[in-house]
């Protein structure tokens, strides 16, 4: 505000002396050795021009058939009639520009006397101002109202400053995927889903800087595994050289198999401008797999006989119960032969401590192969289930747990693959 | 949108009010042009650059209170992102009346400001405005004494116009600014006008070149200058007659080039053609084909100027040589210049605002229009030569009719026609003015919502009735123009006298009426401030 105050009161001041002068005699006409003589100065223009050479198959019908940059300047627009409507649109699809156009279909035959020949097929160039931002050039029949043929302006402009990356118009950004870090819980069990998070890091190793990066990530799943949001992303996002930026986003997977499947993260960097040029290519994706347990759900009885379950954080004992079921029974997609536990890979404990990777292993090295209780607690079925043996106070459970799950492998149709049960619990210390 | 309409025409008719040249006010003291050119911007330091991306320099120019803008034109989006820019981007007052200027201490003075600003918008929210001034403001202040011209910047010591003038601010935001100011002879007056034409057209080193200037009256008919006719060929070389309507000088053309100008006055009415620059010999001599075009009348830079390319049919003009020496060709361009361009006098008033290129070893091929082929274009007319606003192929071929690719910016004309000087108006009116035909029928006719000539409607808003009476004409003096079952009408004269090409630029090759000048006058105007 202050500054425009006092260029108000500088301009004012310039103007003080029209009130107060006197009417002056006729002033001497200017000497033309005042005047600045034209110099050849075109070669040092920097402006330039893209070109599009487009065939008109019809008035509404048209294909582009080359487009490049000049490095001339674009002939002015001010007197094109509005025949075409050339639109100048940017990466993201706004416009920069409107700007009218012959049509290429138009011969002018001399007047008078003359006509205008319209003729059913041709072909013309349009050509527009460079501009580092534009992406793309709609080209409409005004009288029609109808758009007549896209002209993708990205493609020679990154083919420009490829062969020209010291214009000023161009710049080099090196951008690179430093990163792909995908994470995954411990185990997934089938049919419940689980969040999978990918982390990308995004550089520019320069030299110039900031940049806008268009990143694309996407992730793809082996058998085993469904993805329920794995349609790629693309995100705008400028980094400048020397700081990193790192993308996360989650994804809901779920285990369709048991046993282990592969989830791929994958992420490419590309810039988001045509005119910047990225000439490492070979940073420009990173891929990163992800293995991921899925886990067949078991049926789990803690304090078989018991109906209230309660587990004192006392020396001792817990016994639990894996129960052998068929496929269907109480729910269990897949039928579990319990007795084929290996007892070394057991834990128990709440369900944050076993996707945590604690809990207590199995305290007597082995699994008894024993008719357990059914989960009514009351009744036994007539086949054969393990009962296992764990200490309470050994990273299992905490007061205020209020369920206990049993994690570890057994052999389902000849390999040995992750189960995961759990129960209702009362902790108390 | 008659609201829409009608402030379009009236802001246009402000501006053509401004820029008309054909009619300027009466005065006994002298007219002039002013002018500041805006040869350099250079970023020195910036509060927000990196985070808004690189500058993108703007200027915001006053002459004696009137206020030019140049954001969002061809030429300022082409520098976008540049910090240190040379654009020499010129803003122009034209047929200032030096009796109406403010007057102090027996002289006229006019102030000019200039404002540098970057263009920014999105999350950099609006464009800020640049120091380029050591002292509390943050604009170049200039008070410029009109003759002997002389500019005073904030009060220092004044400087001759021409001298570039240099400031730097010291501001946050700050940056060093060269501009240059000068005021101008008009390049015509009322009842005045002046031809300044040279020849050969491109001279070669050695030879003999012919500069004239010629005294022309209102009407472009010879006249007497009783006072003085002066031609110039540097600021210190000039020579002068009196009591005459034409002289002639000669030089000896020496490379690269040769400068020139012509003056006239008459009492206290001066005009002047305004500078010109023409090439001597090749200046690419280690190109190889297709050559750049050569620049053979130069008055500044392309962002300010109509090109206009000329270039040699190959049926017409033939070797020995390179075909831009073509004798007939070298002679042909002159004729086209001095007479199809110069002696229409919308063109001559705005001579200042023409640059003329001729290819020296390009050609093309003016193809009749009974065909269906095209003409054939210079190669690579559409990329190395892409600054065209328009090119004309000269040819010589019968009975072939004039024919104009307009996509192009081509157009041909036949020099052994009658009417070929009035083809060089008339398709010129076409393209790069943007003009529609107006004789009956089947011809090029379309609507242009700024300055029509020619109109879809007859009533309504947008209707030729309602535009008739900013033409100075009677709502009723509209006509119709049929195009395969389109009407189309217009309030220019038909054609009144059959077989006199004495009715209008855009019938019958005549001469210009009240539409094509306000249509002229829109594309000059959009030259004086940078956007053509």
């Amino acid at each position: 505000m202050v500054r425009k105050i006092l260029l108000a009161a500088a301009a004012g001041i310039l103007l003080v002396g029209v009130a107060g002068g006197a009417f002056a005699d006729p002033t001497p006409p200017p000497d033309p050795a005042t005047i600045p003589v034209p110099a050849f100065d075109y070669d040092a223009d920097p402006a330039k021009a893209l070109v599009a050479r487009v065939r008109f198959d019809s008035r509404t019908q048209a294909h582009v058939l080359s487009t490049t940059v000049s490095t001339q300047r674009a002939r002015g627009h001010s007197g094109e009639p509005p025949i075409l409507r050339l639109r100048l649109t940017d990466v993201d699809g706004n416009e920069l520009d409107r700007i009218n156009a012959w049509s290429p279909l138009w011969r002018l035959d001399g007047g008078p006397g003359g006509s205008k020949g319209v003729r059913p097929s041709g072909t013309g160039n349009f050509i527009v101002p460079f501009s580092p931002s534009l992406a793309a050039m709609t080209v409409t029949d005004v009288r029609l109202d109808q758009q007549v043929v896209t002209v993708d302006l990205a493609a020679p402009i990154r083919a420009f400053c490829a062969d020209n990356p010291a214009d000023p118009d161009c710049r080099e950004s090196d951008l690179a995927v430093t990163a792909v870090e995908p994470s995954a819980p411990l185990f997934g069990v089938l049919g419940q889903p689980i969040t999978v998070t990918v982390a990308s890091t995004v550089s520019n190793l320069g030299p110039d800087g900031p940049s806008d990066a268009r990143v694309r990530r996407e992730v793809s799943a082996g058998g085993g595994l469904t993805i329920a949001d794995a349609a790629p992303v693309t995100t705008d996002v400028p980094v400048a050289v020397g700081t990193p930026q790192r993308l996360t986003r989650t994804y809901t997977v779920t285990c369709t198999q048991p046993g282990t499947a592969t989830l791929t993260a994958t992420t490419r960097v590309a810039p988001k401008l045509p005119s910047v040029v990225d000439a490492s290519p070979a940073n420009d994706v990173r891929s990163a797999t992800l293995p991921v347990t899925c886990a067949v759900p078991a049926t789990v009885n803690i304090k078989p006989g018991s109906a209230d379950n309660v587990v004192n954080l006392n020396p001792g004992v817990l016994p639990v119960g894996v129960l052998t079921t068929t496929a269907g029974q109480y729910g269990n997609p897949v039928a579990i032969d319990a007795t084929t536990i290996d007892w070394s890979t057991l834990r128990l404990g709440s369900p944050s401590r076993i996707l945590d990777g604690l809990g207590a292993r199995e305290k007597h090295g082995r699994i008894h192969a024993e008719n357990v209780e059914e989960p009514d607690d009351r009744t036994r079925d007539v086949d054969t289930d393990a009962m296992l043996h764990f200490d309470p106070l050994s990273d299992a459970f905490q007061v205020g747990d209020t369920s206990g799950c049993v994690y570890g492998r057994l052999r389902v149709a000849g390999a040995m693959v992750a189960f995961y049960g759990c129960d209702r619990v009362v902790v108390r210390p | 949108m008659r609201r829409r309409i009608m402030t379009l025409l009236t802001v246009l008719a402000v501006v053509t009010g401004l820029f008309v040249v054909v009619s300027p006010p009466a005065s006994a003291a002298p007219l002039v042009n002013a002018k500041v050119t805006v040869n350099r911007i250079r970023a020195i330091s910036s509060d927000d650059e990196g985070l808004c991306g690189r500058v993108d320099w703007y200027v915001k120019v006053s002459i004696n209170g009137v206020w030019f803008n140049n954001e969002d034109t061809e030429d300022q989006d082409d520098r976008e992102g540049i910090g240190d820019i040379s654009p020499d981007w010129e803003f122009s007052v034209p047929n200032l009346d030096v009796a109406t200027l403010p007057q102090r201490d027996g002289a006229a003075f006019l102030p000019v400001v200039v404002e540098a600003w970057d263009e920014d918008g999105g999350f950099c929210l609006d464009d800020n405005q640049y120091d380029v001034s050591p002292t509390g403001a943050t604009a170049l202040l200039a008070d410029v004494r009109v003759a002997p011209c002389e500019a005073s910047v904030e009060g220092e010591a004044p400087i001759a116009c021409g001298t570039p003038i240099v400031r730097s601010g010291n501001g946050d935001d700050r940056a060093e600014l060269t501009v240059t100011i000068a005021v101008d002879p008009p390049a015509s007056a009322p009842g005045l006008r002046i031809a300044c034409a040279h020849t050969p057209a491109w001279p070669q080193p050695g030879q003999t070149v012919t500069i004239t200037a010629t005294a022309l009256d209102g009407s472009l008919m010879p006249t007497v200058v009783p006072t003085s006719l002066e031609i110039w060929l540097s600021p210190t070389d000039q020579q002068t007659r009196s009591g005459v309507g034409s002289f002639s000088r000669t030089l000896t053309a020496a490379g690269p080039s040769f400068t020139y100008g012509c003056r006239l006055s008459v009492g206290a009415t001066t005009i002047f053609s305004g500078w010109r620059r023409t090439t001597v010999g090749d200046p690419t001599p280690n190109f190889t084909f297709p050559k750049p075009a050569v620049p053979i009348l130069y008055t500044g830079g392309q962002g300010s100027r109509i090109d206009v390319v000329l270039i040699a049919d190959r049926d017409t003009y033939t070797g020995p040589g390179p075909i831009g020496l073509n004798p007939m060709f070298q002679a042909d361009i002159s004729t086209v210049i001095d007479t199809g361009v110069f002696r229409f006098d919308p063109f001559l008033t705005n001579q200042d605002l023409f640059n003329f290129w001729l290819l020296p070893d390009n050609s093309g091929r003016a193809v009749d229009f009974a065909s269906d082929d095209d003409h054939d274009l210079p190669v690579l007319w559409d990329e190395i030569f892409a600054f065209a606003d328009v090119g004309v192929i000269l040819h010589r071929k019968g009975a072939q009719r004039d024919f104009g690719m307009p996509d192009d910016h081509i157009a041909s004309v036949n020099l052994v026609r009658a009417d070929a000087m009035g083809g060089v108006r008339h398709e010129m009116g076409h393209v790069p003015f943007g003009l529609a035909d107006e004789y009956c029928c089947d011809a090029a006719y379309f609507y242009n919502e700024v300055a029509p000539n020619v109109y879809e409607d007859l009533a309504g808003d947008e209707g030729c009735d309602a535009d008739a009476p900013n033409l100075g004409r009677v709502r009723d003096a509209c006509r119709a123009l049929e195009e395969d079952g389109d009407v189309w009408f217009t309030s220019e004269p038909g054609d009144l006298t059959t077989g006199l090409m004495n009715d209008d630029v855009m019938n019958d090759n005549g001469p210009p009426n009240a539409a094509d000048i306000r249509r002229f006058n829109l594309i000059f105007g959009d030259c004086r401030i940078a956007k053509c």
